[in-house]
């Protein structure tokens, strides 16, 4: 009985989606994408759209708000008035919201130098006398040494 | 029962508080009866922890509902293999395994035959049993498995339907072994530093545990991905969830640690750098384990105990402060005896490129995720950071990744010539040309896999050029054929070559992610008995609709009719199984995988007329993923085991002891 009831409550649930997909709206295009794509979906935006009510109305209004002509930045910016930053699946780019993207390319670019500045520190000051030194190739080196090894077995 | 239970956890959390001080004394005395006596302790925790987990799994087993744990995550009807593996379904029980874990690696570093004389063994297993101690201690007092309900039910609340699935047995226990066996190289770390011997022989005796826990890590990490794919039904495998970035990020820090060793051990550079590199990775693991416990972030992952966090929190704050202080205080040490690079152009400063773009990476994981904690402590609202910051922030950063695997191997040791390197990378960029031109002329013309695509091609280029020119050196010399010649050069130096296995599996995994990631179609439909859904080459016939019951559950499952271009593939069956003790229904996908794409079908509504509602999904190159994934493995074995690198037990140089 139970089971039948969740199975019930189920068939209900989806009755909608089932509506909205009467409409044969192929949520494929690349726009419908990259807008469902930013939204956060009250934390159900990984949901499976199969199951999750929460995804399955986000898509219908969005389909909707598309059918109006609405654009991307519109619709998103809907969402923004609606319910605030939180309704997006990534920070806005303004404010300090900002720093959330480029903290980690800045820290990057910082390292990036202390790296330069260190290896410059690392390399030999006296190179110049070991110009002529040839380069070591680690794959030859191990050869003539497996070489080496394998005539001291044999001869010694 | 409940009283045994109990006891061996009391006693566990006794024994590993007297071993820790056993030990202690030992060490200060510097008398072996006292190590003695600690190592006795330290197996007698092993069987004690032992005799825990197969009384919780007895329990388990047994459906004996008077205890809370049994009762929550189990229930009669259950398989016996998921009534088992609900010990990792919960708070006590994943605790419980992981004090097991880490009980089994102690008893292994304490009795291992490598370990005889040596006398960093007392300090390395004081500081795994500090471990210990604090999840005994959690297990006596805050999260325990053998408590009891207060009325017996006479059912249990089963397992969530999502954790039924064979990808759930292994994917907690291998992500646990990664987990825990990162605490191994952090105590060889701490020890060398008590013990002022900061040379690189704690790098060479740990370097099999190193990468054994990187090997269970990145297993974990596969199969957690392989597990959502099959089962969530949202038709991806890695969302950047913060759990899923807890483990990715110790991931990323011991793999920087695993390249830049191999400049201490060479040149006996970078001891600081290394050595915070495995706390760090230590660190991590024991804050992706506060992430779970905490729930202060949202994830499908988290269990949820405030309480637990804050200890975790607690212990991983005292675990980096006294490894940060010793470090320090060695840190004059730690400075001597540093060699010089030969040059600006060598492997040398390549391996530091790929610490910063690791380090980098797992800075950019570990920002994301606690940016919304950030966010909230500064501006009190909590933002979203979820799909789209990761890949646009991680996408640059990974292909600068592969771009520095794919120079490193060519590049020699000490020094590299500018006329060194036009001879050695000629060849593989101009392959890497024609990949480009090709992959335009079949229609790519969207930036990020143009240039992810021509990245891997010049990656596995220069490898199989850097294995060619070892065959080619090697026969001028043995007049060996190619075959024997290419088998005694990989077998010869497994380390190395197990290393380049390990990038083709790399490679052949991010085929996998730019291919799905940019071009997978998406479509929905609803269809009556017989009409077809098209999408991209495929023609999807929807032939029948009903409903079957395996066991206590009912299964509603569609026959779905694939062709691809008119040629027919067979039928796939996606259903939706209804739980008796369940309220969600769970998604079973139909799929039918190839090396092109994964053909993934949802069933998503039904009528009574039945006509139903798909969701299909074209995922492309999916398959490379798990592919690439099993020869990561296959090349991480092979650097593990065997090869007479390996049975050199390397030498202690540092302060003699007495006790070992």
């Amino acid at each position: 009985m139970k089971k039948f009831v969740f199975l019930l409550i189920f068939l209900l649930l989806l009755s909608v989606n089932v509506i909205f997909a009467e409409e044969d709206f192929d949520y494929s295009s690349k726009e419908f994408q990259s807008i469902v794509s930013m939204l956060s979906m009250e934390g159900h935006s990984g949901d499976d759209l199969a199951t999750c009510p929460v995804k399955q109305t986000y898509y219908n209004e969005v389909a909707e708000l598309m059918a109006q002509g609405k654009t991307k930045d519109e619709i998103l910016n809907d969402y923004v008035d609606q319910l605030g930053e939180e309704a997006l699946a990534a920070p806005i780019k303004t404010g300090f919201s900002l720093t959330a993207w480029i903290t980690p390319f800045f820290l990057l670019f910082v390292a990036t130098f202390l790296v330069y500045f260190l290896i410059k520190k690392w390399v030999r000051p006296n190179q110049t006398s070991d110009l002529n030194r040839e380069f070591i190739d680690e794959t030859e080196n191990e050869i003539l040494l497996s070489v080496i090894e394998k005539e001291r077995k044999k001869y010694f | 029962m409940h009283n045994i239970g109990d006891l061996t956890i009391y006693l566990g959390l006794a024994i590993s508080i007297y071993s820790f001080i056993a030990f202690i004394v030992g060490v200060i005395k510097q008398d072996q009866k006292w190590v003695n006596s600690g190592k006795n302790g330290v197996l007698t925790l092993f069987l004690l922890t032992s005799i825990t987990v197969i009384l919780l799994l007895y329990a388990l087993a047994t459906s004996q509902f008077q205890f809370k744990y049994v009762s929550m995550y189990t229930s009669s009807d259950l398989p016996i293999v998921y009534k088992l593996s609900a010990l990792w379904a919960g708070n006590a029980g994943s605790l419980l395994l992981w004090t097991f874990l880490l009980t089994m690696y102690t008893a292994m570093v304490a009795f291992s035959n490598k370990m005889k004389g040596n006398p960093m063994v007392p300090y390395v297993s004081t500081i795994m049993l500090g471990n210990a101690i604090f999840f005994y201690f959690i297990l006596a007092t805050t999260t325990k498995p053998f408590e009891l309900n207060d009325l017996i039910p006479s059912e249990g609340n089963g397992l969530n339907p999502m954790l039924q699935d064979p990808g759930m047995i292994i994917h907690p226990i291998t992500l646990y072994l990664g987990y825990v066996g990162l605490a191994v190289p952090f105590a060889f770390a701490i020890a060398a530093l008590i013990l002022k011997n900061v040379d690189s022989f704690w790098i060479r005796m740990t370097r099999r545990w190193t990468l054994l826990a990187w090997l269970f890590l990145t297993l974990g990490n596969l199969l957690g991905g392989y597990w959502a794919y099959l089962e969530l039904g949202w038709g991806g495998y890695w969302a950047w969830d913060p759990v899923e970035n807890a483990s990715f990020m110790p991931w990323l820090t011991v793999t920087a640690f695993l390249h830049s060793v191999m400049i201490q051990e060479r040149k006996g550079m970078l001891k600081v750098w290394n050595l915070s590199l495995i706390i760090l990775s230590y660190a991590l693991t024991l804050f992706g384990t506060f992430l779970v416990r905490s729930g202060v972030l949202t994830s499908v992952h988290a269990f949820g105990d405030t309480n637990l966090g804050t200890y975790f929190l607690i212990f991983m704050g005292i675990a980096v402060i006294f490894a940060m202080y010793v470090m320090m205080s060695r840190y004059h040490l730690l400075k001597k005896d540093s060699d010089y690079f030969e040059s600006f152009l060598s492997k040398e400063s390549s391996f530091l490129i790929n610490n910063l773009i690791l380090v980098g990476a797992a800075f950019a994981v570990f920002w994301g995720t606690i940016f919304p904690l950030i966010s909230e402590a500064v501006r009190g609202t909590k933002v979203t950071v979820g799909v789209p910051f990761f890949n646009t922030v991680m996408s640059p950063i990974l292909l600068a990744l592969l771009f520095i695997m794919a120079i490193c191997p060519l590049i020699a040791w000490q020094k590299s010539t500018i006329k060194n390197l036009q001879k050695n990378f000629l060849i593989p960029a101009l392959l890497t040309f024609i990949v480009a031109v090709l992959l335009f002329t079949l229609g790519i013309r969207t930036t990020y896999p143009i240039i992810g695509f021509t990245i891997v091609a010049f990656m596995l280029f220069t490898h199989i050029s850097e294995i060619y020119r070892g065959v080619k050196a090697r026969r001028s010399v043995t007049l060996e054929s190619y075959p024997i010649a290419l088998i005694r050069l990989i077998s010869k130096n497994r380390r190395r070559y197990g290393g380049y296995t390990v990038h083709f599996g790399i490679a052949l995994i991010a085929i996998g992610i730019i291919g799905s990631q940019n071009f997978s179609v998406e479509s929905m439909k609803t269809v009556a008995i017989g009409e077809k859904i098209n999408i991209a080459d495929f023609e999807i016939t929807y032939e029948n609709l009903a409903q079957k019951s395996e066991g206590l559950n009912d299964i509603i499952f569609a026959d779905l009719k694939v062709q691809k271009n008119g040629k027919q593939l067979g039928y796939i069956q996606p259903e939706k199984i209804f739980y008796g003790n369940w309220q969600q229904p769970s998604t079973e996908v139909g799929m039918i995988s190839s090396w092109q794409e994964d053909l993934y079908i949802v069933i998503s509504a039904w009528e009574r007329d039945l006509r139903a509602t798909f969701v299909v999904r074209v995922n492309p190159l999916v398959k490379w993923i798990w592919t690439g994934g099993v020869v990561v493995v296959i090349g991480t074995l092979f650097a593990i085991w065997g090869g007479r690198q390996n049975q050199v037990i390397p030498r202690y140089r540092g302060t003699q002891r007495k006790v070992t």
